[in-house]
């Protein structure tokens, strides 16, 4: 046993270059495994703080998607709008010659109407509901109604046709396609049901064409709520918006990104909606934050001694910060995935009970909320990152 | 990290201390731990430190092996000066050129015999053609082969100081030092590390250093420090050791139990 310590252990001149065998995730790892009751509060912290805020991203992103439903299936390279309109919801008329000034500017290939309007419908049993009326001039190569389910596209060119969504049936007081109700006093007939539409408040869409909308808005023959303008090929936007708005006074010009933006940050920050998904969603990380580096700390100072050994066998900071972050980088691995199931569970469930509800998880939000998590652990691992900075190497000849 | 002078004759100290001062605390509260320590560690030798409590050994072996810095004074570690380093410049320093064997062990818990030993190697950085079978021989040559895969909690006292002397030894050091190595130990384990360490001191590229109140490991030294009060008041020579310069190969051979 002693000869082969002289002659193993000899010389003092580096091994040839070789391998390396990386411990450091390996001590996180069963650092991390060690107690497992210190674990599982973690985990809990971590599933809790990414359901919630998975639910609250859903939410908040879906509220996007149905502010923006409508804006989403007309697109324009610009949009001609009342000065001072704050969003889609939020119509008033054009003066009536802008899509004409606007097919007479250079650079644009087409100009299309679209009404948008707040009506009363009267329903077939008694009772009134607003809802806001969108008149879409399909007939001339504008947009066409979507997301048809029940009936034709063409039935809506019957007079007073309306299409209305299927999840609304209950508030606009109707059972089914065919059904009559009074829009601003004037007979109208359900001829098409769509499926999925909803807005963003709890005033329902109704899709007629323009010429309907008009009749029912007592708006003139040539009056629009917007205008929406699409460009020639290689024509300058910023051009054609100048000119568009040196001719048309009374009017905004905005991009299709513009009006979408002015549309969702009106709703989702004016109206404080925004706000209370925000904070829920910022509330989530910081209880996944505040577990999570409760229990690293926690976890650091067990291993105290561990970590004074390693520094005093000269291992680097930046190997004891390896090992810490790497225990964080487990927890929100682990936690991200059992989270997500839960959350998707949860998304799952609450659109089957509460289908006005939408919640949107695509895999781009998904992977923000890994990169969340991460973010949130690493974050989280600084206590302890700063605890073991601070640790004195000596301690280990006094324990 | 500045390169020391060689000296000029003789085997050159892998450790070389002089006046090493420790002062802690400041007014009416400060305390001399080390009152102008000067020393050093040939290699082929195993010098043990000794001294009552309170005398300045621990502080002496923590500023020897670079884990705390002195006050004033130099230090030069296989060549580099470490006193005024930065911490990571000294754990650079204890990374390259130390082990440590500690009296509690010291061992990770959760991490088998042969994973406390890979730690060491990871920790150097040192690149092995098989760091396994380099930690495997380390246990192998501290006699623990059959207990590679078993975790601190299922060894005894005696196993785990030799797989702390496996682990000390596994990143090839040029100075080992060890704090109070046999506290820990029965007798017969106690004996049994001592025989290890004195072992590991006659490679004669290595020097040992341990800290002890034993008395009963005095016979395996090639030299006893003696300190008191912070200073050193006995460098004494085994009466069988031939002195560095008569070779270290020979040095224990006739000495009495």
């Amino acid at each position: 046993m002693m000869k082969k310590i002289a002659a193993g252990a000899g010389s003092a001149a580096p091994a040839a270059q070789g391998k390396v065998i990386k411990m450091a995730p390996k001590i996180a790892y069963r650092n991390l495994f060690h107690d497992r009751m210190s674990l599982l509060v973690t985990l809990i912290g971590i599933v809790f703080s990414v359901v919630l805020v998975a639910i609250e991203v859903g939410l908040y992103k879906g509220s996007e998607n149905k502010i923006a439903t409508v804006l989403d299936k007309a697109p324009a390279d610009l949009w001609i709008v009342p000065f001072g309109t704050k969003s889609f919801d939020d119509p008033s008329l054009l003066i009536g010659h802008e899509k004409y000034a606007a097919l007479s500017t250079p650079g644009v290939l087409k100009a299309e109407d679209m009404i948008v309007s707040f009506s009363a419908w009267r329903k077939p049993e008694g009772g009134k509901k607003t809802f806001i009326l969108v008149g879409l001039d399909w007939a001339n190569g504008g947009t066409r109604p979507w997301s048809i389910d029940e009936g034709e596209v063409d039935d809506l060119n019957l007079p007073n046709a309306i299409a209305v969504d299927r999840s609304y049936f209950k508030d606009l007081g109707i059972e089914k396609k065919g059904d009559y109700a009074e829009i601003n006093n004037q007979r109208a007939q359900v001829t098409a049901v769509t499926k999925g539409i909803r807005s963003f408040t709890t005033l329902p869409y109704g899709f007629t064409p323009i010429a309907t909308a008009r009749k029912f808005t007592g708006a003139n023959a040539s009056q629009s709520t917007y205008v929406l303008v699409t460009l020639e090929k290689g024509a300058n936007l910023e051009a054609v918006r100048k000119s568009l708005a040196d001719r048309l006074q009374g009017a905004e010009i905005l991009t299709h990104d513009e009006f979408t933006r002015r549309s969702i940050n009106y709703w989702m920050f004016s109206t404080g909606a925004g706000l209370a998904l925000i904070t829920g969603m910022v509330l989530g990380a910081i209880v996944g934050v505040v577990i999570v580096a409760q229990t690293l700390y926690a976890s650091t100072k067990d291993h105290l001694n561990e970590f004074a050994t390693l520094r005093a066998l000269g291992a680097s900071a930046s190997y004891i910060h390896a090992v810490i972050l790497i225990q964080a980088l487990l927890s929100a691995v682990l936690g991200y995935a059992a989270g997500m199931l839960l959350a998707m569970l949860a998304i799952y469930r609450l659109s089957v009970r509460v289908p006005t509800l939408t919640i949107v998880m695509t895999p781009k939000i998904a992977a923000y909320l890994f990169a969340l998590t991460v973010g949130m652990c690493v974050f989280a691992a600084i206590t302890a990152i700063r605890k073991v900075t601070r640790i004195d190497p000596a301690g280990v000849f006094n324990r | 990290m500045s390169k020391a002078p060689r000296a000029s004759n003789g085997p050159r100290p892998l450790l070389e201390a002089r006046n090493i001062v420790k002062t802690i605390g400041t007014g009416a509260g400060e305390l001399h731990i080390l009152k102008g320590v000067s020393m050093d560690l040939r290699p082929g030798e195993l010098t043990l430190l000794m001294g009552p409590s309170g005398s300045g050994k621990t502080t002496l072996l923590s500023i020897l092996g670079c884990i705390l810095t002195a006050t004033s004074g130099e230090l030069h570690l296989a060549g580099h000066q470490a006193v005024g380093q930065s911490s990571e410049d000294l754990a650079e320093i204890r990374r390259q050129h130390v082990g440590f064997v500690f009296q509690s062990y010291n061992l990770f818990p959760t991490l088998t015999a042969i994973e406390n030993v890979l730690v060491a190697l990871d920790v150097r950085d040192a690149r092995s053609l098989d760091p396994m079978e380099t930690a495997a021989e380390a246990l192998k040559s501290v006699g623990l082969s059959h207990r590679m895969h078993t975790y601190p909690s299922k060894l005894s006292g005696g196993e785990k100081q030799r797989v702390a002397i496996a682990r000390s030894l596994a990143g090839r050091p040029s100075v080992v030092l060890a704090d109070e190595p046999t506290a820990a130990l029965d007798s017969e384990n106690g004996k049994a590390v001592m025989e290890l360490l004195a072992e590991v001191a006659k490679d004669p590229t290595r020097a040992v250093m341990a800290v002890t109140h034993d008395h009963r490991t005095l016979h395996y030294a090639d030299r006893i420090i003696t300190i008191e009060d912070g200073r050193i008041v006995g460098d004494d020579r085994s009466p069988n050791h031939k002195g560095p310069d008569n070779g270290a190969a020979s040095k224990k051979k006739n000495v009495a139990a």
